[in-house]
């Protein structure tokens, strides 16, 4: 009896946020989602964005802007949170489930603890990182001089710096960009 | 003893006057050592599991489709009373890969016709806890159809070119002709088998671990449909007055 409980135990911890069918969604499942309204930033949402832009990383899109830049962070926020779909559509958590992978793994406890420490840890930055450069931009790895240069900036010129700096065509700046490291691995020759 | 008979029989035929079995998750292959037969409105995903390096060898892989509808980009879930109204439609498709010691091996799976949209994979025993919201191949089966994807070669901790190392990929090609000859012992699939015409960046809710994209590397992807031939111009069209004069 026991050992059927630790199998069922582990199986929760061990059972991936993957939509189900056995948690299907109720029959009007295609009205779970709806547009996005198309809402203003707020300060806080702008204060969000700019915890991005640091003296350690920053993004940059050569030509963009940065209203641009934090409407795409506040989206891939959102996106990362399973809370609006990247085509732009809310999704109404009429199945949290299905939504999102903290409340998905969440069912259990031991999955609540494994959910809790996903939503709130490095995978959910790690997905809004890859949203963004999905989308184009590129986390800029910062080099020692720069990082002292921001360091020592005041507010006002931290916050001018990086006004210029999302869209800087400047070259010269080392940037890690989205790869298709998945679907096409540039695997090593083996001998 | 006859009605003991008449209840044998009913038993015997009840399965046959049931309605199709709800097939909402097609994760069986089909079993190609037995003619297999499409029913009205069904088709079928052929996916290769290929494994032609030494990094690959000896792997196994799992791949998850989900049925996609492109007009509100997003998949489309099961309604809530699938099951009890006998949906025969498939909304997820899972393939795994069953002799990983073989270099290449050919999985067909029945699924009912529709759109279908790369939703996640995984490379060796690991559960699959990605998804490619982010932007995945999508393409359609139609009835009657036995739709080629593509191959499939998973990598575990892997090493790449640059020395790093990647934790898991599933790298994408695609080898029609290959599946093709897979397929010449069952001439029912073979003669309904055609490629994919995959289409990339589709995206959809994100419901997994770990969000990606996945995106088919061009060299795989069907060549773009040639423009349309201008119409030649009328030999008297300088003569013709303009159809639409501004009024003075």
């Amino acid at each position: 009896m026991s050992s059927v409980f630790a199998v069922l135990l582990a199986a929760s911890v061990l059972q991936p946020a993957t939509v189900s069918e056995d948690t299907a969604a109720p029959a009007t499942a295609t009205s779970a989602a709806q547009s996005a309204p198309d809402t203003e930033l707020t300060d806080e949402d702008r204060q969000d964005a700019a915890r991005d832009l640091k003296d350690s990383r920053f993004y940059n899109k050569p030509g963009a802007t940065r209203a641009e830049y934090e409407r795409d962070w506040n989206e891939c926020r959102l996106i990362a949170r399973g809370s609006r779909t990247p085509g732009g559509v809310v999704v109404v958590p009429y199945n949290s489930a299905i939504i999102s992978p903290a409340v998905a793994a969440g069912a259990g406890a031991l999955g609540g603890l494994l959910g809790g420490a996903i939503a709130e840890g490095s995978q959910r930055r790690q997905n809004r990182q890859t949203c963004l450069l999905v989308r184009g931009w590129a986390l800029v790895d910062v080099d020692d001089a720069t990082k002292k240069r921001i360091a020592a900036m005041t507010d006002a010129e931290r916050n001018a710096f990086f006004e210029d700096v999302v869209g800087s065509t400047r070259p010269g700046m080392r940037k890690i960009r989205w790869n298709n490291e998945f679907a096409a691995p540039r695997v090593a020759p083996v001998d | 003893m006859t009605a003991r008979y008449a209840l044998l029989a009913a038993l015997m035929l009840a399965p046959l006057a049931a309605p199709a079995k709800a097939q909402l998750r097609a994760d069986k292959p089909a079993d190609l050592t037995q003619p297999v037969t499409l029913q009205p409105g069904q088709g079928a995903i052929v996916v290769g599991f290929r494994r032609p390096d030494k990094p690959s060898a000896g792997k196994s892989a799992k791949v998850d489709f989900r049925r996609y509808d492109s007009a509100a980009q997003d998949i489309v879930l099961p309604p809530k009373d699938a099951k009890e109204t006998g949906d025969t439609t498939t909304y997820h498709v899972r393939v795994k890969s069953a002799q990983k010691q073989l270099p290449l091996e050919h999985v067909v799976t029945v699924v009912s016709e529709g759109e279908y949209v790369l939703f996640g994979a995984s490379a060796g025993p690991a559960e699959i806890a990605n998804t490619f919201c982010f932007g995945a191949p999508v393409f359609r089966v139609k009835a009657g159809e036995v739709v080629y994807f593509g191959d499939m070669t998973p990598y575990v901790f892997v090493k790449l070119k640059d020395g790093s190392r990647a934790m898991m990929a599933v790298a994408y090609s695609s080898f029609p002709e290959d599946a093709r000859k897979a397929l010449e012992g069952r001439p029912e699939l073979a003669q309904a088998f055609q490629a994919a015409e995959n289409r990339n960046d589709a995206t959809y809710r994100c419901a997994g671990t770990q969000m990606l994209a996945y995106q088919i590397p061009a060299e795989y992807m069907p060549a773009p449909p040639a423009p349309p031939e201008p119409e030649p111009e009328p030999e008297d069209a300088a003569a013709e007055p303009a159809a639409v004069s501004e009024s003075e």
